[in-house]
């Protein structure tokens, strides 16, 4: 198991802000139907960083313990901006400001990450150093990633001329909320390898 | 003896019992937005303090801690002065309490829907607030003690012990599970990770309901029943034995809420046996309230407070076999993580700790402000449309639970999942939540009829004065066992 990156920590604790524990579990249970439905049941070693524990009590919306890797960044992307054009009948709240013109506030990222290392988490002093070095490298690669849509690039440009049109200085979108908690999305329930023979 | 001459302190009982209308009014008219965006997610589109994520907790916590925290004190500051024949320990310190509450409550509705949250349930206030919280607390326990140090009433009646039994462990449970190493001003990091953080967490949270929301409220069901009925309790060797029963067995019922997670088995299977095993203490409790009405089933047809109790104590009986049942293996694999489990929570939540709150308030306000009240019929009516209101919250939410649990199980018969998109399930559940959010309006509009009543109620009365009342102190009995006497009755006059 290795501990969430900087900027996955950034992006969990942007989950803990939004309140998402109180909708989603992150908790697949053994049985066949949540195996089916989620992958691989959870294990007691996958959450042994997680501080505090995001198991949650309640399924308003699906399990997401084995979120990582199943949709695309761009999903995630589209899902936030609005969960009705991925999901027709959600109930899910819209999470615009993720996506505001400003950056994710992460000047406490060695503090917190000093903090979980005290508390046992084993991050590296080196690691610590290079947090913000490796914020800016993981935000531009899913920044990357999410070219892949056409659709997006188009609205990415119109932003950037709104933003301009308003005086105001453009933040690139790898270093918007969303990115970080698109980082965290991402890394859900991946710690564990599955045996291709097994399924 | 000398008789001394003392005032029973009513001022600071008029103050929670104002703070706990006015937090009740407003925790549940936050829980009824909730309610409302289930079905309306886009009402309050792109405001993020105003989202459900952001505003559950805020809902939650204002209903515990606002609406039953400040019912308790109010209850409690009564009946512990009357019962103890002494005025509270320490002004200074009934006061500090209640202010210090209001601050704590003030500051979990600023910092919560900014986002400032540990995520805990229940415990979701960031780690200075908690701190508050803690001294708060002490402040309450120490005034409580002391005056139960200074009583001029030997006799410890079982309320007392609830009371304390109140203190000691919500006490030990909160300053456990908030401990955190703070990161910033309004942000900690859990000292406990992962499996173990569920585990210290869920020990917290179903304790919370053991000695926040059932244990005080024994106590107050004690003083306040056989007052409003006025009969005695059914039988004081039952309290006694449900007493000390519950305090022990609840303790471990913690790790039902983690049932088929990854906490080891061991753990879960503790708390299986000693969530089957409190049904007995928890009935006792419901038992000795119900019998209580024994010849007064009649008074019970005309007065709305005692209307309330038989409900609340009828409910907190359902809750408290529900739970048991849902602490199975086989049951808890049906209703974890569905709507079952929330209308298990509100039942509980609105028949018990609601209805009881609502029939002290009836019964204490115009006592203290020495008028009746201003309307016996809406107080009925706030109990019709407050039954109805539960009824209509509950009974959908449990046929939508089983609903999300036989879709999220069900297969083809070739082996792939029948409801295979989330949603499916979500969708079939749309008109559950629909007549939960009327349920929760009607239970709303009782409070605000409470609202009205007890408004017009404390403008006709006179202004709270403290009481007079006298009493002998305590004669100083010899240590040792008296000749013939119990030995129970000794042990219960043993100083602390």
């Amino acid at each position: 198991m290795k501990p969430y990156t900087p900027l996955e920590l950034v992006g969990r604790d942007l989950y803990i802000r939004e309140g998402c524990v109180g909708c989603h579990s992150q908790m697949i249970r053994p049985f066949r139907s949540e195996v089916a439905r989620y992958g691989d049941y959870s294990k007691s070693g996958e959450f042994v960083f997680d501080r505090p524990f995001l198991w949650g009590s309640k399924r308003t919306g699906p399990d997401l313990h084995r979120l990582g890797g199943k949709y695309s960044d761009n999903w995630h992307f589209n899902h936030m901006y609005d969960p009705q054009s991925t999901s027709a009948g959600s109930i899910m709240p819209s999470y615009k400001w993720l996506f505001d013109n400003k950056s994710v506030y992460y000047d406490d990222i060695e503090r917190k990450m000093e903090v979980l290392a005290k508390l046992g988490v084993p991050y590296t002093e080196e690691e610590i150093a290079q947090a913000r070095e490796s914020i800016k490298e993981q935000g531009e690669q899913i920044a990357r990633n999410l070219e892949a849509d056409p659709d997006y690039v188009r609205s990415y440009e119109e932003s950037k001329k709104e933003a301009a049109a308003r005086g105001e200085e453009f933040v690139p979108m790898s270093q918007r909320e969303i990115t970080a908690l698109i980082a965290y999305m991402q890394r859900l329930g991946t710690d564990i390898k599955v045996n291709e023979e097994n399924n | 003896m000398e008789v001394q001459q003392f005032y029973y302190d009513n001022k600071i009982v008029k103050k929670f019992l104002y703070a706990t209308i006015v937090w009740g009014a407003i925790g549940m008219t936050v829980g009824l937005l909730l309610a409302l965006l289930f079905i309306f997610p886009n009402l309050t589109d792109g405001i993020s303090w105003l989202s459900f994520g952001r505003l559950r907790p805020l809902h939650t916590n204002a209903v515990i801690f606002a609406f039953v925290g400040n019912a308790i004190f109010a209850g409690v500051y009564y009946s512990l002065q009357r019962l103890l024949k002494a005025r509270m320990y320490s002004d200074f310190l009934s006061n500090l309490n209640f202010w210090g509450w209001q601050l704590v409550i003030i500051s979990a509705v600023i910092t919560l829907p900014l986002g400032f949250t540990t995520s805990k349930e229940y415990a979701e206030l960031e780690w200075p607030i908690d701190i508050v919280l803690a001294i708060v607390w002490v402040a309450f326990g120490v005034n409580m003690i002391m005056t139960i140090l200074r009583r001029r009433e030997r006799h410890l009646y079982v309320a007392i012990w609830f009371y304390v039994a109140t203190f000691v462990t919500v006490a030990v449970l909160h300053i456990f599970n908030s401990l955190a190493l703070p990161v910033t001003a309004l942000k900690g990091y859990s000292v406990y990770a992962g499996v173990q953080d569920a585990l210290v967490q869920w020990w917290y949270g179903h304790n919370a309901v053991a000695f926040f929301l059932t244990t005080p409220f024994l106590g107050l069901m004690y003083y306040y029943l056989p007052k409003a009925a006025n009969r005695p309790i059914y039988s004081y060797r039952l309290s006694i034995i449900h007493f000390w029963s519950l305090i022990f067995l609840y303790i471990w019922a913690g790790p039902h809420h983690l049932l088929y997670s990854a906490l080891p088995e061991w753990a879960q299977n503790l708390g299986v046996v000693f969530s089957v095993m409190l049904l007995a203490p928890s009935w006792g409790g419901m038992i000795n309230g119900l019998l209580t009405l024994r010849g007064a089933w009649d008074k019970v047809r005309t007065d709305p407070i005692l209307k309330f109790y038989v409900v609340a104590i009828t409910g907190y009986g359902m809750a408290t076999f529900e739970g048991p049942m849902l602490s199975l293996k086989n049951v808890n694999a049906i209703a974890h993580y569905t709507d079952w489990i929330v209308a298990h929570v509100h039942v509980g939540a609105l028949a018990w700790n609601g209805f009881m709150t609502f029939g002290i308030i009836y019964w204490l306000i115009p006592r203290i402000f020495k008028t009746k009240l201003f309307s016996q019929s809406l107080a009925n009516f706030h109990f019709w449309i407050g039954t109805l209101g539960i009824v209509l919250y509950c009974i959908p939410l449990y046929v939508a639970g089983f609903q999300q649990h036989l879709m999220w199980k069900e297969f083809n018969p070739d082996g792939t999942l029948k409801y295979g998109n989330f949603l499916e399930s979500v969708t079939a559940i749309m008109p559950m939540y629909y007549m939960r959010a009327i349920g929760g309006a009607l239970y709303l509009t009782g409070m605000i009829i409470l609202v009205y009543n007890i408004y017009k109620t404390v403008r006709a009365g006179q202004k709270v004065e403290d009481e007079y009342a006298e009493a002998p102190a305590l004669a100083i009995i010899s240590k040792k066992r008296l000749l013939g006497e119990g030995w129970h009755t000794w042990l219960e006059r043993k100083p602390i």
